[in-house]
Formats: C-alpha cells, structure tokens, sequence
C-alpha cells in the first residue's frame, strides 16, 4: 500500500474505534462529560496505531516485542473504554501503559541502531 | 473486496450515525422529551446510517477505480449520480432528524434497487459487466 493509503486506513481504524463508544453512549442518552471526550482522544490514538502496527503484519507477525505491543493497544483500548464507561479517567493512565512501551523500544532501538522497533 | 474503501465507508457511515445521534440528543434536550418518543425509527436509522454510507463510500469508490473507461457509461453515471443523492439524503436525515426518516431512508435507497436490477439484467443476458447502457 501507499503511504497515504497507510494514513488513510489507519485513520479509519482510529475512527471506528473512538465513534462506536461515543454512539453507544450518546444512543442510550449516558452523560457525555469531558472524561468521555478525552476517551474518546485516547481511544483514537490507539485504534490509529493499532491498525497502523496491523498493517505491518507481514513484516513483523514472528517478533514477540510486535505481538506484546499488538495485544497492550488493544488492553489500551478496553482500559480507554472502561474509562468513557464508568467516567473515571484514572483508567487512561492504565491505557498509556502501551504507549509508553512502544516509547521505550523505540528509544532502545534508537539507542543501539536498529532499523526497526521491534528488537526480538 | 477493496478494504481500504470498506474501511474508510465505516469510518465515514459511523461519523454519520454519531451526527444523528449527537442531532437527537439536541433535540431532545430542547422538547425535554426522551429520545425514544421523539425518534420512534431510531434503532432502524442509526444502523442503517452507518451501513448506508459504507455502502455509498464503497460502491463510487470501485465504480472509479476499478471501471477504468466503463465509468463513463451513461448506466455508471447515473448510478454514481443516484448514490450521491442518496449519500445528500441520508446526511440530511442523520443531521435534521424528523418523523419521516423513515420514508426518506426507504427513499434514499433507490440506487441500491438500480444496481441490484443491472445485476439481475446482466446475469439473464450473460454479460460480464453492470454497465449496460
């Protein structure tokens, strides 16, 4: 695919994933407060990455660090949810716990020179 | 099956489901009414709103792409011309809900009815391509 194919996509996935929580809340009229909002912002970016990371499948599907990160965003995603929920935005520090490990093994393989984040 | 179009027809037919149901809620705050007794059809609506959309996104988008030449064809045009209107409809009732959505969404499904009768015209004559005319 195209690089702006590959924005394109991931954009989409970032949507899906951030407007199916606020329809559900604004469909059974639940209170939309500022904590849902911000959600609904951390639900984007990681359905942004997520589908971002699933489109390199093919490169990456036998590196552990690639599946760990895989499987943290979607914990991410389910912490962001629970978070828009319950409006308690304590859950979103949970949900940067995944954020944070990509950080990391992108400052590792600066570090030691790789070409790519996933070092194992 | 082209996912970058099905892909971006959900995201798009979803910002539209949450417009109506963002529309709704306005609505109902100003009657002080619930949603339910203003909005009788909405469990039909938003998901049809969302189905449609993708539908529209993905049918203009492989009629483009992938008819080359053939999308120039007067049953081509017309069938993206149908869909755009169809597409103007359904952003009309997911951002002025009224009580005849449900009549407009009926309406707005005429291109679908067109399509499916090329395909049934283009299967009894044998030929390999929609655009018939």
């Amino acid at each position: 695919m195209e690089p702006a194919e590959i924005i394109l996509v991931s954009a989409a996935g970032g949507v899906i994933v951030s407007l199916a929580p606020l329809i559900y809340l604004l469909y059974y009229a639940r209170p939309v407060t500022l904590t849902v909002w911000t959600g609904a912002v951390v639900s984007f970016i990681g359905g942004f990455i997520f589908t971002l990371l699933l489109l390199n499948w093919g490169f990456f599907y036998a590196r552990f660090t690639y599946l760990l990160a895989l499987a943290l965003l979607l914990a991410s995603v389910i912490y962001s949810y629970w978070g828009m929920f319950r409006r308690w935005w304590f859950a979103y520090l949970f949900a940067a716990a995944a954020w944070i490990y990509i950080i990391l093994l992108a400052v590792i393989a600066k570090a030691l020179g790789f070409g790519d984040l996933f070092i194992i | 099956m082209n996912w970058v179009a099905f892909l971006v027809g959900v995201a798009a037919g979803m910002a539209v489901a949450f417009g109506r149901v963002y529309a709704e809620r306005l609505v109902s705050r100003y009657f002080g009414l619930p949603q339910q007794v203003l909005f009788t059809h909405r469990d039909v609506l938003v998901p049809f709103l969302v189905l449609a959309t993708a539908a529209n996104i993905y049918a203009v988008w492989i009629t483009v792409a992938y008819g080359g030449i053939s999308a120039w064809r007067l049953s081509a045009v017309l069938a993206l011309t149908m869909l755009v209107a169809a597409q103007i409809v359904q952003l009309h009732i997911a951002l002025r809900p009224t009580r005849r959505d449900l009549e407009l969404a009926l309406i707005s499904c005429t291109p679908y009815v067109y399509l499916f009768a090329l395909y049934i015209a283009a299967l009894a004559m044998g030929l390999y391509s929609l655009w018939l005319f």
